[in-house]
Parts: structure tokens; C-alpha cells; sequence
């Protein structure tokens, strides 16, 4: 086959879309394999999804509760079967999208899984079905998936895929898992009146979100009836009970639909890395800052590469990778990586907590504002309890990391990443202009209360 | 090898027996009285005096370790102290007939046999030759140190003896006016005017060095023999069976030129105290039972071994005495397994635990001082209460001359401070001289006359002609270009000699001697046994002694075999006898190719690690050329890298090719092979080709002009011409057949990133050999670095090279984890 490819990529993931786009329009002649629909998780049964579902029930929230307000709703019904459509119908159209702006690059895209065969004079030869392709530079993105716990029982749980293929409501749903998947599902089904029980082995939720927001979230979520069973670890899902184990005593919690969240996992099975050699962890392919992973011409992009299993990070390696290939150089820093959790209230964070930056032997300080200080969030958010919290260092004021719950922290974290990508200090901060009134003008207060180092 | 031996079937294998003769032991018998026919009573007072002086010395050295102090002078001294307590006898008998010209080699319990060396050679040199040897070492520097210096003919005896004390003690405390600046320290301490060479904290150490000096003594036919003394310990190791090997050497005795004919000038003495460090030859270590036995297996002379009493200072004179016959008469080499006690642990340390308190009893009771002294007052020679008397005298010298030596005001170490560098600046003698010795260089031809030079003469000096590369037979050679300046060296310097391994006939395993054997008389170029400790241990004492040597370990891989003797030994006794010794000893070695796992490793790295060697690696007929005339009228001890690939190699690079006369390339001066803007290739040794090739494929493929520098030598090495070339190409790949886990290239790679941080695009990059075993040559190519390699690298690290499809893994993860796997 004298047809030799300047790229091929596996996965049509974020990394692997994303990639493709960016490579197709640099002129490299780009092949991208992907064996369900185009999108990956996160498009078809992941952020996307997801989203829509939590908009719905935020929606439904505020609508109860509008009378705080002055505008009293009576009858609000939540149709479950109208939002799976919706969601439906949301998901095709960001397919199609993406089949488009692949298209409009000139990427080649074959509907089938592919395999890495073999690496012979500077090309690697994969494999799609019975056709073999060759091409100089391979980019994996074949993605993640769900840990499965070993636990008894545990073909009763579903994970996140089978949960949105539920046509009903459950009466009641123990969620195994205190992670940003289980919990933002956990708020959805709690929202539209499901009896809620999160069980997480550690002895708070949303491990690797500063404590002081997670256990905000914990509080709101309690609050509105969601059970938390904290330092239990499951021991067996029976259709009677969730048998959990907690400080070394049985406990049996009565059971219902369970499902399955305790993290995900980079994919590296099937794909044929054993086949050149490509060198992988249990934390995914291993890489260089520019994507390259241990072959030549061979890189490897979002979960499958590990770190933060998060789509926008899968994106941007993807670009890094494709960047490489192009010869510009392009490094992949992992320091402002934002997180988001899609919960009412909403949780974004971006960079160091101040926990983490003084494990790292920094010498940092956090500046807490509430967001009641911000005159649209009084008007919006009434009875809102949210704050923000901003992270730099003590004797310089670079900023280190940002953490923000309730109002549309999502929205703003962006900002923070760039203040941290760019290595910014508070009194950089202080100089820009924020519109008022908004919730964002919190952050900027955070930086006045920061207290210099003289 | 030579023809006129003949392995003749009839004779080897025609049935028949040995029958070894006998070998005496303690066979000495002589009444006291008739000795003192033979040594007058003033002889007799000075080795009663010397041996209470080395007892007494080794005394305040362990009350210094024990207790801190001595006749209440505190010092505190953290350094080695293996004290002969106890050995007396056998150190000052030895001595007693050793002219100065006799010269000692010991080890690193030597203080005694230092010690009663000087003490005797105070006593035999004359006034004028003692008083300038005193006046001139260190500049005086040691004298000034002796408050009452008196020149008068007593006086000038006893201050000898005092500044022999103080020169030792002074060195043992690590003093700027010691013996050796303090460098060599407690296991080394000597002083060649007094005869006292080099002792050795090796075991073993010393043998091929002194066998190396009792050759230069041969060849250049100078007075006097070599005694070594080594322990009974180190009959176990290897070099020290090797020496006696090559000192054995029949050629010596019978294909050696009349003038040059006889066994080697040396006694292998081994101070037989019974331990080595705690264990014992005798009986449990070894199974020979009485060490003199091994003489039987090395020659037919068994070599006139004999085991002596060494607690009788009179059986000792008497037996050196009578070696002393058997060297003069061109007999040699002689072994002396010299029985003595140490009273004292293997060092202040050592409690004694695997020895019986029996045994140490019964060796005090036979003290041999006691012994002596009840002699000389029964024959009235002293009196009575002559011995405690001396004790008492001696203390109180050593007393004050302890004071002399720790006082750090007047005798200080050597000042790192006013002169950060003065112990570098001792690694090198950085010397040059055409020759070594006197008189006319022996040849057996005229230089013009030889059959190599005419068939040189008629192949074209450059590799090119017109622009086209010659075949190879055409033009001069590397291994050509090598002769010419060895054979310079051979018209040149009188004492310059070569050996090793298949050298004469064969001329060379590599043909580079090819013509000498026409040239040069066995006494200057020989083949030695295939023994590298040998051949390099001996080189070592052969240029030590004053004479330049050549000698040849035939594969890099080989030098494991000869490790001490290149590292520890040629590498450190410029520095370690702080001036007083020069090396002038060229060691060729070819890297090897195509024998696989042992024979084809580059380890001129390890060379370059090691301290006190210069190191050169050339690629080219020219440079090699060049080098080894400079390697050959240095003082240095030069570690000549030669490659077997390129042995038929011809001149490309420099114009006009080698030239026929004499020329030098100074060592550690890199030189540019092709000039370019875009990266630069510095390579070192026969990677200069591969590079070249890869230049030519940047400069077609990817429009890149490489700059290709050839290092030339390792150490030393200047940096400018790579930091100009980097300021200029701002990227640097270094190319070296070494493996790359601690090749030298790492170095090089490491100070460039350094010097010029801020003018490179990208860090220095580094390609080696694999982290593997030499594959079978069939698959050398993926073992060595190739070409493609090279571009693989540049564009996998350095500067991506667009459509490049790399062959080769030069990602930093595979290099990651291969180094995580040790591969």
C-alpha cells in the first residue's frame, strides 16, 4: 500500500477530533479511526449528556423555589421523557457538527476501531477491519473508561451509560462513588425526587477539590435530602441491600438501583500497543510534554495518556500533539487545568488549592470572599451562601489556584486559568476592570484582600 | 615467536620427568664471631641503632592512633598507620649493603624497609652528593625545618638521619615539606635520592613496577638492582604472579644482544609476617604452605629462592649479600620469602581477634632488638646499658622532631588557599623532551633504510587526488602514519622501548609495527607474555625509572586485566610523588570492532574518568600522526585510542595529507573536520565518519550545514573551537562509540550546557553505543551510532526535521525507560 498517511489518529474522542481538525487544517494528510459515534464519551454519554439533564433539574429546582422571588409557580412536573429526547436530539446535532468540521478539514474518517500492527522504516502500519493503513505519525486518543469495583454484586450497579437509558424515575438510588460523576448524577436524580444515598470510601466527597467547597456542596446537597454515607466502602450490592463496610463494622443500607461511579480509567487494552512497544502505566500511555510517547512518531493524547481524565485537557493534548508533529514547538502544562462540577450550587476550580500548594512546600496563602458581596448575587442567589477563594503566593502574589462554588463559577474559571497560565500576580489582577454588577467582581475583591508582603 | 625457537613434537613429546632441586630455608648458620670479621662494630652499633630507631618510630605512630600523643606531644591523626612493629630486623638487614643506586619498592606496611633505606644510604652517599640532595629537595624547604643543620662530617650524618625522620613523619601528616608534599601519605611515602621508590597501598601494587625498573635498568644498563618488597598476602594477586612472569623472560637470557643479555636486575622479596590483613596464607588462604615454593614453577633457576630469617639482621645481610652476587652475575631474578612477625595489629584498629595470644607471646620473646643487643654485649661491642640508653636517646629525637613536623605554622600543608589549584597543577609533569636517556639511540638500520618507510614512500601522502578519494592501498595509512612517528621516536630517544603483546615478529596484532623488527634490537622492542598487568605495571616502573616507553594492551576490553595498573598506578604517581617522578609512558590501545561482547567496546571513557592521564583518541592518519609525535616528547603518561577500523584509513580531511617530517598536534586540541552554520557534530574518535555521512544527508535531505568538530584527545581539552562553533549553530549533538551511560561524551555534553547555556536552542544531545554487550558484527549496526541515528536524534530532540520518518528510538520516554531498566 504505497499510501502513507501524515497521521493517524484512534479515537474520536475530544483528543482525537480535536486533533484531526487542527491537523487537517495544517495540511497533513490525516486518517482518524473511531469506532462508535464521533464525540467519544464525554459527546454521547458523558459532559454533554449530562449537562442537558442537570440544566433541567437546576431548572426545575428554580422554578419550585421561585417564590423567594416573587413569582410563585404552582405544578411544576418534571417530564423525564421530553429531556431524554431533547438530550437526544442535542447529542446528534453536536455529531453532526463535528462530522462537519472534519469533513471541512479534509480528515478521512473510518467507522471502525483500528490496531496498531507493527512499526516498519519510519511508518506504522494499523489495521481497521481487514484493511491496513500506514502512516508516519500515529496519535492514540482511544480514550477511558469506567473502573469497575470488585465487588460482589456489583453486575447489579450501572455506571454512567446505563443510567441515562433509564425511561423512569427510581424511588431510590445508592450511588458507589463520591466523585465528581457521582455526585453531579446523584444532584440530578435527587433534584427530580429520587431518595439519594452516596457512599464514598474516603471520608469526604470530591477527593482532589479543595475540602472546605466540597464539604460546602456536601452541606447544600444534605440540605436538600441527599445522604451521604462517608468512609464506607461497599462490600456487596444485593437486591435487598448495600452491605457497606464502615471503621471495620458491617452496615446494610436498604437498596434500590445502584450505580456505579468510583472513577475512570485510561483504555489501553485492544489497541495494539504491545505491538510496537509503546510504553503505558496503570495511569495511562506514558508521554513527553510535547505528547510523544516512548516510539518515534507516536503520540497519545487525552485519557488514554492519563493525568486529569477531563475533556478540555484531551483537547488541548491533542493540539500539543499535533503541534509537535508540525515541528512547532508546543508543551503541555497540566498547572491550570480547570475542573468543574456541573452540581446546584456549582463548583469550579482551577490550579493549586491552598492545601496543596503549602504540600508542595510553597509558601501560600488563600483569600476567602463570599459571593454575598457581589450585589447581583444577593439578587439572584437569594439566601446563597457561595464564596470564592483565591490561592497565590505569599511573598510574590502569584496566583496559584482559584476555587469558586455557586452562581456560574463554570463560566468565570477561565479567566483564573489564564491569570495562572500566564503567570500572573494579585497586583496584576487588581489592574483589570470586571463590569458591575456580577459575581465576578468577587474575584477582583480577592485580590484587594490579599495583604502584601512588605 | 621467533623463528629460531623450534616447537619440535619430538622434543615435547618425549617421555621423561623434572626433578626440582632444593629450596633452603633458614639454612643460615654463621657464628656471631665470625661476623664481626665481616662488619665492623661500628656496623654492627648502626643496625642495632636503626632498627630501635624504625621500632621506636612505629612506637609514637601507634601511641599517636591509640592515645593521641606521644612522649606528651598530642597530635591527632586520622590517617593509615600499618606499622611494622616487630620487622625491624628484616627491613635494616635488607638495607644494610643496598648501594644508593639499589633501589626499593614497597607497600603499604614500608615504613621500616623506608626507613632503614634512608638511614643507609645517609651513611653511603658521600658528604657533598648527601648535603645537596638535602640542600635542593623542595628547595630546602625540609632542611630549613632542622634547627641545628651542622655540616661538619658527623654532624651532616646525623642531620641526614634527622631529615630522613622528618621527611617520612612530615609525608605520613600529609605536610608540604614531606617526601611527597604529602600526597603519597603513610602507604606511599619514598624519596628517590635515597634509592626509595614508590610504595604501594595496593597489595601486591609494587611487583610490576619494580620489575619495570629492573628493565630500565637492563636496557639502559644502569647500576645497581631493584628489591621489591611486598607481603605474603599478596602472593595471591594476579599482577604480582604476572611481574614474576615477565621477569622470568627467557629472551632476557638468551635472544637479548650480548650487551643487553641477563635476567632482570630484582629481588622479589615478600616480608613473610604471616598475615594478610587477617588472613592467613599459610595454611588457610593459600595451600603452598612455604610461599618459596612457587619459585619452582616460574624458571630452572627456581629462581635461587630461598627462605631467610628475618629476626636475624645478620642472616638477612647475609642472604642479600649473596643475591646481590647472583644479580650482579646477570642471574636474576631472585625471590626472598623473608619470614618476620608484625608485634602490631594490620593497623591501631585491628584487635587482633583471629590470632592466638600464644603466638604473639612467643614472637616477643624471640624480639629481635633484645636479641641482637645481648650479641653485641656479649661480644663487648656495647655496653650494658647501651640499649636503654639509645631508647632513651631516640625518644627524645623523635620527640623533637615530632614537634617539627606537626608544628602548622612552620610546616604546613600544602596552601589550597593563596593556591586553589597547586594539586592540580601536580597531575601533569607538561614537559617535553626529545629524549630520555644518553648517548646513540641502539638501531640495527639506518632510518632511510627501512623496508616499511620505502614501501610508505611510494603511496600518495593525502587520500584525495584530484579531488577523488584514492583506494585505500594507495595512500598513507593510520596505521602508516603511527609507524612513522614511532619510528621517529626510535631514532630519537635512546631509552625508548615498546612491548607487549605479539609486537616484534607479528608486528603488531594490527600491523602497525610492521618494519621495527627490522629496526630495533630485542632490548628495544620485545613481545612480553599475554599479561596487561604486566605489560602496563612495568611501562609504569619502566618510565618512573627515567626511561619512555611504549607498551600496548591489544583491545580496550583488555584494560580490565591491567585496571590497577592504569588507574591507580600509571594515572596517580606524577601527582603522588608531587614532582619528584615523571611518566613519560604512552599506552596504545585500539578499540576494537567485529570480535563482539569482549573484544570490541570503547572504553576510552573510563580512561578519561580517572585522574592523571591524558587521553587521545584520534580518527585520521594525520592526527594520529601528530599525537602520537606529541605523546612521544611528552613527560606524561598518554593513553593513545586507536580504532581497528580505521587502521586502513587514509588522510581525507587535512591538505596535502600526512606530512613525511616531523610535526605535533598539541593534546587536547579538537580540531574542525568540515565547517557549517546549523548544528554542530563534535565527535570523538572513529564516530567522526558516521557524522560525516550524517552531514551529508542534513545538507541534502534538509538543507542543513553541519559543523563537524573531531575532539581528537579527552584529556585535556579545550573547549573554545565547540563554544564558538555553538554560538554560532546554537545546537550540539556529540557523537562517541562509547556507551552512552557515562560515556565522556556525557561530559563534554555537560560542560557545553554550561559554558554557553544561554546560546543554545536546545540541550547538548548525546549518542552513544547502546547500553547493550557488543552484538556479533553482522549486527553492529545496531548497536554503534549510524548515520541515521544522528538525524533520528536531531529530530527527535533537537530541531524537527519536516517529513523526517526516524528508523531509530531517540524519544526521551524510550530513553526513560530503558535507563529505568538499566538497558
Amino acid at each position: 500500500m504505497g499510501n502513507i498517511y501524515d497521521l493517524a489518529i484512534l479515537g474520536a474522542g475530544p483528543a482525537g477530533y480535536t486533533a484531526a481538525e487542527r491537523a487537517g487544517q495544517a495540511g497533513l494528510k490525516t486518517v482518524l479511526f473511531n469506532g462508535g459515534d464521533l464525540g467519544g464519551v464525554c459527546l454521547n454519554e458523558g459532559c454533554i449528556p449530562s449537562k442537558v439533564m442537570l440544566h433541567a433539574a437546576k431548572l426545575y429546582d428554580t422554578v419550585r423555589h421561585a417564590d423567594a422571588y416573587g413569582v410563585t409557580v404552582s405544578d411544576a412536573r418534571f417530564n423525564l421523557e421530553k429531556l431524554i429526547s431533547r438530550r437526544t436530539r442535542i447529542v446528534k446535532t453536536l455529531i453532526a457538527g463535528v462530522a462537519a468540521a472534519l469533513k471541512e478539514n479534509r480528515v478521512e474518517v473510518i467507522h471502525h476501531s483500528a490496531v496498531i500492527r507493527g512499526r516498519r522504516d519510519g511508518t506504522v502500519t494499523v489495521q481497521a477491519g481487514e484493511t491496513e493503513w500506514k502512516a508516519v505519525n500515529v496519535l492514540i486518543a482511544a480514550g477511558g473508561e469506567t473502573t469497575i469495583p470488585p465487588v460482589k454484586g456489583i453486575e447489579r450497579a450501572m455506571t454512567h451509560r446505563e443510567i441515562l437509558l433509564l425511561k423512569e424515575k427510581p424511588e431510590r438510588l445508592v450511588v458507589v462513588g463520591g466523585g465528581y460523576i457521582g455526585i453531579e448524577l446523584a444532584t440530578f436524580f435527587r433534584s427530580i425526587g429520587t431518595e439519594v444515598v452516596v457512599v464514598e470510601m474516603l471520608d469526604r466527597i470530591l477527593p482532589g477539590v479543595d475540602g472546605e467547597v466540597a464539604l460546602f456542596l456536601q452541606q447544600s446537597l444534605e440540605k436538600k435530602g441527599m445522604i451521604f454515607q462517608l468512609s464506607s466502602a461497599v462490600r456487596e450490592i444485593r437486591p435487598d441491600a448495600v452491605v457497606l463496610e464502615r471503621e471495620g463494622k458491617t452496615v446494610e443500607i436498604q437498596s434500590g438501583r445502584v450505580l456505579v461511579a468510583t472513577g475512570r480509567k485510561p483504555r489501553l487494552a485492544g489497541i495494539g500497543l504491545e505491538n510496537i512497544g509503546v510504553e503505558a502505566g496503570v495511569r495511562g500511555i506514558l508521554t513527553d510534554p510535547s505528547m510523544k510517547t516512548n516510539v518515534p512518531g507516536v503520540y497519545a493524547a487525552g485519557d488514554v495518556a492519563g493525568r486529569a481524565l477531563l475533556a478540555h485537557k484531551a483537547s488541548r493534548e491533542g493540539e500539543v500533539a499535533v503541534n509537535s508533529i508540525l515541528g512547532k514547538r508546543d508543551l503541555m502544562r497540566y498547572s491550570a487545568i480547570p475542573a468543574v462540577v456541573y452540581t446546584s450550587p456549582e463548583i469550579a476550580v482551577v490550579g493549586l488549592s491552598a492545601e496543596e500548594a503549602v504540600g508542595k512546600g510553597i509558601d501560600a496563602v488563600e483569600v476567602k470572599v463570599p459571593l454575598r458581596y457581589s450585589g447581583r448575587y444577593q439578587a439572584e442567589y437569594d439566601g446563597g451562601n457561595g464564596f470564592c477563594k483565591l490561592v497565590a503566593e505569599k511573598r510574590t502574589g502569584r496566583i496559584l489556584g482559584f476555587q469558586m462554588i455557586d452562581a456560574l463559577a463554570s463560566e468565570m474559571i477561565f479567566g483564573l486559568a489564564i491569570l495562572i497560565e500566564m503567570e500572573m500576580s494579585v497586583a496584576d489582577l487588581r489592574q483589570v476592570v470586571f463590569p458591575h454588577p456580577t459575581v465576578s467582581e468577587a474575584i477582583r475583591e480577592a485580590a484587594w484582600r490579599f495583604a502584601d508582603s512588605k | 615467536m621467533p623463528k629460531s625457537i623450534n616447537l619440535m613434537p619430538g622434543e615435547l613429546r618425549k617421555p621423561g620427568k623434572i626433578v626440582f632441586g632444593e629450596i633452603p630455608l633458614n639454612q643460615y648458620n654463621r657464628p656471631f664471631a665470625e661476623e664481626m670479621k665481616r662488619i665492623p662494630a661500628e656496623g654492627m652499633i648502626h643496625i642495632l641503632r636503626d632498627m630501635v630507631l624504625v621500632r621506636e618510630f612505629e612506637t609514637m605512630l601507634n601511641e599517636i592512633k591509640t592515645a593521641g600523643s606521644y612522649m606528651g606531644v598530642a597530635y591527632d591523626y586520622p590517617g593509615p598507620a600499618h606499622l611494622g612493629i616487630g620487622q625491624e630486623a628484616a627491613a635494616v638487614g635488607q638495607a644494610y649493603l643496598l648501594g644508593v643506586e639499589d633501589h626499593i619498592f614497597g607497600s603499604h606496611r614500608s615504613h621500616a624497609e623506608v626507613l632503614a633505606k634512608g638511614f643507609s644510604a645517609v651513611r653511603r652517599l658521600d658528604e657533598k652528593g648527601l648535603q645537596e640532595i638535602m640542600e635542593k629537595f623542595g628547595g630546602g624547604k625540609l632542611l630549613r625545618l632542622i634547627p641545628d643543620y651542622d655540616k661538619s662530617s658527623d654532624g651532616l650524618r646525623e642531620t641526614g638521619e634527622t631529615f630522613m625522620i622528618l621527611g617520612t613523619m612530615a609525608e605520613i601528616f600529609g605536610r608540604d615539606a614531606g617526601f611527597n608534599r604529602g600526597m603519597g601519605g603513610s602507604m606511599h611515602v619514598f624519596f628517590p635520592p635515597f634509592g626509595i621508590y614508590p610504595n604501594n597501598a595496593i597489595v601486591g601494587g609494587a611487583a610490576p613496577i619494580a620489575t619495570g625498573a629492573a628493565l630500565y635498568k637492563r636496557v639502559n644498563r644502569k647500576p645497581g638492582m631493584v628489591v621489591l618488597n611486598i607481603g605474603d598476602g599478596s602472593l595471591a594477586c594476579g599482577p604480582v604472579w604476572e611481574a614474576m612472569v615477565f621477569g622470568t623472560m627467557e629472551q632476557f637470557k638468551t635472544l637479548w644482544d650480548q650487551d643487553h643479555r641477563g635476567g632482570l636486575p630484582i629481588i622479589y622479596t615478600f616480608v613473610n609476617n604471616g598475615y594478610a590483613m587477617g588472613g592467613q596464607p599459610n595454611g588457610e588462604t593459600m595451600g603452598m604452605r612455604e610461599l618459596v615454593r612457587v619459585a619452582a614453577g616460574l624458571n630452572p633457576e627456581m629462581m635461587h629462592a630461598e627462605r631467610v630469617d628475618g629476626y636475624n639482621p645478620l642472616a638477612v645481610i647475609d642472604a642479600y649479600e649473596r643475591k646481590g652476587c647472583v644479580i650482579r652475575e646477570k642471574q636474576g631474578p631472585v625471590l626472598i620469602d623473608l619470614i618476620t612477625y608484625r608485634l602490631s595489629g594490620h593497623s591501631p584498629s585491628d584487635a587482633s581477634t583471629y590470632r592466638s595470644r600464644e603466638e604473639i607471646k612467643a614472637w616477643e620473646e624471640q624480639n629481635s632488638i633484645q636479641a641482637f643487643n645481648r650479641e653485641l654485649v656479649e661480644h663487648r661491642i656495647v655496653a650494658a646499658n647501651h640499649l636503654e640508653e639509645l631508647y632513651s636517646q631516640v625518644r627524645e629525637k623523635l620527640k623533637k622532631i615530632l614537634t617539627w613536623a606537626i608544628d602548622d605554622r612552620r610546616c604546613p600543608r600544602i596552601d589550597l588557599v593563596s593556591r586553589p589549584n597547586a594539586i592540580g597543577e601536580m597531575m601533569f609533569s607538561n614537559q617535553t623532551a626529545d629524549r630520555m636517556g644518553e648517548g646513540e639511540p641502539d638501531v640495527l638500520l639506518k632510518k632511510e633504510e627501512n623496508p616499511r618507510l620505502r614501501k610508505i614512500a611510494q603511496k600518495s601522502r593525502s587520500g584525495i587526488r584530484d579531488g577523488a578519494v584514492l583506494p585505500k592501498g594507495k595512500a598513507v595509512q593510520y596505521r602508516d602514519a603511527i609507524f612513522e612517528a614511532v619510528l621517529d621516536g626510535f631514532y630519537r630517544d635512546p631509552s625508548l622501548i615498546a612491548y607487549g603483546e605479539e609486537n616484534r615478529e607479528w608486528g603488531g596484532a594490527f600491523a602497525v609495527y610492521q618494519g621495527l623488527t627490522e629496526a630495533l634490537p630485542f632490548h628495544r622492542l620485545f613481545n612480553s607474555p599475554i599479561a596487561e598487568a604486566a605489560i602496563a605495571g612495568t611501562a609504569v616502573g619502566y618510565g618512573l625509572s627515567g626511561g619512555r616507553v611504549i607498551c600496548e594492551i591489544m583491545y580496550s576490553d583488555f584494560l580490565g586485566r591491567c585496571g590497577d595498573e592504569v588507574f591507580n598506578q600509571l594515572a596517580k604517581w606524577q601527582a603522588m610523588s608531587a614532582g619528584l617522578l615523571k611518566m613519560p609512558v604512552v599506552v596504545r590501545i585500539s578499540v576494537g570492532s567485529k570480535y563482539g561482547a569482549q573484544h570490541s567496546q570503547d572504553w576510552t571513557s573510563m580512561v578519561a574518568h580517572v585522574p592523571g592521564l591524558k587521553v587521545v583518541y584520534p580518527a585520521t592518519p594525520y592526527d594520529a600522526k601528530g599525537l602520537m609525535n606529541s605523546a612521544l616528547r611528552g613527560t606524561d603518561p598518554v593513553i593513545f585510542f586507536e580504532s581497528q577500523r580505521l587502521y586502513d584509513t587514509t588522510e581525507l580531511f587535512h591538505p596535502g595529507g600526512v606530512p613525511e617530517g616531523f610535526y605535533e598536534i598539541p593534546i587536547g586540541m579538537p580540531d574542525v573536520k568540515r565547517e557549517g552554520k546549523d548544528i554542530t557534530m563534535l565527535t570523538i574518535g572513529a564516530a567522526l565518519y558516521p557524522a560525516v555521512t550524517a552531514a551529508d544527508l542534513l545538507r541534502s535531505r534538509y538543507q542543513l550545514e553541519a559543523e563537524i568538530i573531531d575532539a581528537r584527545s579527552l584529556v585535556p581539552f579545550d573547549y573554545a573551537p565547540i563554544l564558538e562553533s555553538v554560538e554560532k549553530t546554537g545546537r550540539i549533538v556529540l557523537v562517541a562509540d562509547a556507551c552512552q551511560r557515562g560515556s565522556y561524551a556525557n561530559t563534554l555534553a555537560q560542560n557545553i550546557g554550561e559554558m554557553v547555556f544561554d546560546k543554545l536552542d536546545a540541550p547538548p544531545l548525546v549518542i552513544g553505543a547502546r547500553n547493550w554487550i557488543t552484538p556479533p558484527y553482522e549486527m553492529e549496526k545496531e548497536f554503534f551510532p549510524q548515520p541515521e541515528w544522528i538525524l533520528d536524534a536531531i529530530h527527535e530532540r533537537i530541531l524537527p526535521l519536516q517529513g523526517h520518518r526516524p528508523l531509530f528510538n531517540f524519544t526521551v520516554q524510550e530513553k526513560k525507560r530503558l535507563e529505568k531498566l538499566g538497558e
